[in-house]
């Protein structure tokens, strides 16, 4: 049963660390904009050949 | 007849333009093509088609980016290997917007990096200004169909501060509640095998995440009801802080005497629902400013006259005295005076007029005209800042009512706290007297933990959250979730006419009389094109398709009309008695008559209307049916038999602003009043009244400041949303209704010492959850009786 010492500790810091995660989010604005990274990831793979650069 | 459209923009072709076998409306669009296929950005066809928009270039709209001082303003950084600058650009619309923007610097060299933002329209662009200047972004941008507005933005960046606070409020308490959760399994469950050691670890463990819910997540609520308190008044705030408190008390006492394990999970949980209601509720709409800035209506720089010759000077360094020549479409930025012989302007926006007026030399003009044809040079009288329409605008910033948060949930926390109060208190002296001192904190704490009133707290906001999120979608964009119960309440409705009722810069022209042949139609459109009345352009715009021959002589008379001798045939346009006609015309009296005689032959004349919007007069009965309308006019009287018909004898005309506000003020004796309006003369009253619609073609050209801006498109809507509101509000009393029931339920348990953890840990969460699903659901079946039949 003593395990469970551990594996509190253990949940307790994997929440944490999506807690730190979520507060990286806002701070380097994730929030501000939902839509156009969503479109902007499909961009990557051009749709025609691209000229040579 | 199958219609092409535009590859590039999607208008419909009529002169063909072809490139690369694409068929093109016009050779902007077809020069736009190649340039990007050029710099290998063709995907921008693929991923829409006809992603486009015709490009319209004006020579010298961005003249005064090239005054450092303006340019300084616009940039967020600055060095001198790269400036940034974030750009609004209202065009954008699609994902092919972003693909060529974001690719821009394939078009130009000095473009460093381009970051679209979709939500706000907005593109922060990096560039070397060694190479490229904010000019040449600007026109490039203008070129591909992006023209850039340089008005002011308002979005400040505090509220982005504060924004970003909530979500992180939010983040805190999801956190504490889900592990709270988790640590309190073992006592859900009951489970015998988990020792008495590791349940007290648990307990204290939980003590210890709520306390960041508490004095973190929840300060807030702690915050607002001891300012209402302090202001003697009761909010909602007040009853939550009370069954919190209640909540946190009992628990920490079960868990220090070692009695049970207390409520933190049903804490925690109510603080994180609570937020998340608060958070959709306060969902702003970031392209929309609802307090609006005089400056953002006028150009930023001008052309000034000196000794030498033209300088374009910002509108801010403007001295009185000064000389100033305004262009055809462009707004004069201060009271002066016309110095050029004649001028042509329209002042729907000042004072409401739908036709264009002309100044003569020597006559004053008001900031805020726009000129119309010839450009003129102008005298400055008052500098921008005290120009009438600044005057006008500072008092609609000083006249405004405060928005009282008097709320639906507010009156009824008020009353629910009293009662609630005084139950538990009953409860307790009941237990006090019959010498059962520990039932009667028991029954004191159950009462106000059972009655905390959070299905009630979240009814409201997700009600109106949803509903400002569903009217969003219909094209009315409101300030804040309030104005939803005020709407509901509305007894009278003012309309404006000009922009409002009527298409703002449209007048319907029809012709009535014998035919006229297109030699005819021609000679009539070349009388009319040198002429610079207000009518004459108007029918010249009209007729502006017919080619134009130059006349032999011509001659304007004023007050009657302009005659006009070609090759071999005299055009006299104008009045009735000028043209020697004998028609008579039906309904004179809502437009303007123009009568054309050829060669002494009265032919026939032509009607000029403002044209009302579309559905307009089924939308009037639906008003009229359970409220009071009227019409409020700053234009010439109006007797259109089917206004009449609808407003009866409430229809005022020639009203100045000061006059339309009284007016308001007065309606708002006996009942909560509407105004609907479009332009600055209508921005007072927009403010004193109880709601203020600001109806707008284009929700990124100018409106004055307002509590709901209204797409013009959907304003025929405008019964529909009222009633819909009224509906919401309804919803709200259902639920209210709702978790008054749960209350009566829990009181009933909680008076008679039955309220076991067990019994809490489902009764909160259900009542909590239907009332909320009966929020949300409500609020979207409403919408879809209303708006989608």
């Amino acid at each position: 049963m003593s395990v469970l010492f551990l594996l509190i500790i253990i949940s307790l810091t994997v929440a944490a660390f999506f807690v730190g995660c979520y507060y990286w989010a806002i701070k380097t604005d994730q929030f501000e904009d939902d839509y156009t990274p969503s479109v902007r990831i499909l961009f990557d793979d051009e749709l025609t050949k691209k000229p040579k650069e | 007849m199958t219609t092409i459209s535009c590859f590039h923009c999607g208008e419909e072709v009529k002169e063909k333009f072809t490139g690369d076998n694409h068929l093109f409306c016009c050779a902007a669009c077809v020069n736009v093509y190649y340039l990007l296929s050029k710099s290998g950005l063709s995907s921008y066809y693929s991923l829409a088609s006809s992603p486009g928009f015709t490009p319209l270039v004006k020579n010298d709209a961005f003249a005064f980016l090239d005054l450092p001082d303006a340019v300084d303003k616009l940039l967020d950084f600055k060095s001198t290997e790269a400036e940034k600058v974030r750009l609004l650009l209202p065009q954008i619309h699609c994902s092919s917007c972003i693909y060529l923007l974001e690719n821009l610097h394939k078009l130009k060299e000095g473009i460093l990096t381009v970051h679209v933002n979709f939500s706000l329209k907005e593109a922060a662009i990096t560039y070397d200004p060694r190479r490229v200047s904010i000019k040449e972004i600007a026109l490039l941008l203008t070129k591909i169909g992006y023209e850039p507005s340089f008005k002011k933005k308002s979005g400040t960046p505090e509220n982005n501060t504060s924004y970003k606070k909530q979500l992180w409020k939010i983040g805190v308490a999801g956190f504490c509640f889900g592990n709270i959760m988790l640590l309190s399994f073992p006592e859900y469950l009951a489970l015998e095998e988990v020792s008495d050691d590791f349940k007290s670890l648990f307990r204290y463990l939980n003590i210890l995440l709520i306390l960041p819910i508490l004095f973190y997540s929840g300060s807030e609520f702690f915050k607002n009801s001891i300012s209402a308190l302090k202001v003697k008044k009761i909010s909602i705030d007040v009853p939550l802080v009370l069954g919190i408190i209640a909540l946190f008390g009992r628990s920490m006492y079960e868990v220090i005497s070692g009695t049970g394990s207390g409520y933190f999970d049903t804490l925690a949980g109510l603080v994180f629902l609570l937020l998340t209601g608060r958070y959709f509720q306060n969902k702003v709409f970031n392209q929309f400013s609802f307090e609006r800035e005089l400056y953002s209506y006028f150009p930023l720089s001008v052309l000034k006259k000196t000794t030498i010759g033209e300088e374009r000077v910002l509108i801010e360094n403007l001295k009185e005295e000064d000389f100033i020549k305004i262009k055809n479409e462009e707004i004069i930025p201060c009271d002066a005076e016309v110095v050029s012989e004649s001028i042509t302007a329209d002042l729907s926006f000042i004072t409401g007029e739908a036709m264009a007026r002309r100044f003569n030399k020597g006559d004053k003009i008001y900031a805020g005209s726009k000129i119309i044809g010839k450009s003129g040079e102008f005298k400055v009288l008052k500098k921008t800042d005290k120009s009438y329409l600044a005057c006008l605008w500072d008092e609609v910033k000083s006249s405004g009512k405060k928005d009282v948060l008097e709320s639906l949930t507010g009156k009824f926390s008020g009353y629910f706290t009293a009662l609630v109060l005084l139950i538990a208190l009953s409860a307790f002296s009941y237990y006090w007297m019959n010498n059962n001192i520990h039932g009667a904190f028991n029954a004191l704490t159950a009462v106000l933990l059972i009655t905390c009133p959070c299905a009630s707290a979240l009814s409201a906001p997700m009600a109106l959250g949803n509903a400002i999120r569903l009217l969003s979608r219909r094209g009315f964009y409101l300030k804040n979730a309030f104005v939803i119960e005020k709407v509901a309440g509305i007894k009278n409705i003012v309309l404006d006419k000009t922009g409002t009722i009527t298409v703002a810069e449209k007048v319907e022209v029809t012709y009535c009389g014998s035919t006229l042949s297109d030699e005819e139609e021609s000679l009539v459109f070349s009388t009319v094109n040198s002429s610079n009345h207000p009518l004459s352009r108007i029918l010249s715009d009209k007729l502006k398709h017919t080619p134009s021959l130059e006349p032999e002589a011509y001659e304007e008379i004023k007050g009657k009309g302009i005659e006009a001798k070609f090759q071999n045939n005299v055009v006299c346009i104008g009045s009735a008695l000028f043209t020697k006609s004998n028609v008579t015309v039906e309904n004179p009296k809502h437009g303007s008559v123009v009568h054309v005689a050829i060669n002494g032959k009265h032919k026939g004349y032509y009607f000029l209307e403002s044209r009302y919007r579309k559905g307009l007069w089924d939308m009037l009965e639906k008003l009229s049916a359970d409220s009071e309308i009227y019409l409020l006019s700053g234009d010439h009287k109006d007797e259109n038999p089917q206004l009449l018909q609808y407003f009866g004898k409430n229809m005022l005309f020639n009203q100045n602003p000061e006059g339309k506000k009284q007016y308001i003020q007065m309606l708002a004796e006996n009942g909560k009043t509407m105004m609907v309006g479009d332009g600055i003369n209508d921005g007072v009253a927009l403010k004193v009244s109880d709601v203020g619609i600001a109806v707008s073609d284009n929700v990124n050209s100018f409106y004055p400041s307002a509590h709901i801006i209204l797409d013009g498109k959907n304003f025929i809507q405008l019964a529909e949303m009222i009633s819909y509101s009224r509906s919401v509000l309804k919803v709200i009393y259902a639920c209210l209704g709702l978790s008054f029931l749960y209350n009566i339920v829990g009181m009933y348990f909680a008076c008679t010492l039955q309220v076991t953890p067990l019994f809490a840990a489902v009764l909160m969460p259900i009542s909590s959850i239907t009332v909320v699903s009966l929020a949300v659901g409500g609020t979207y079946f409403a919408y879809r009786r209303k708006f989608i039949n």
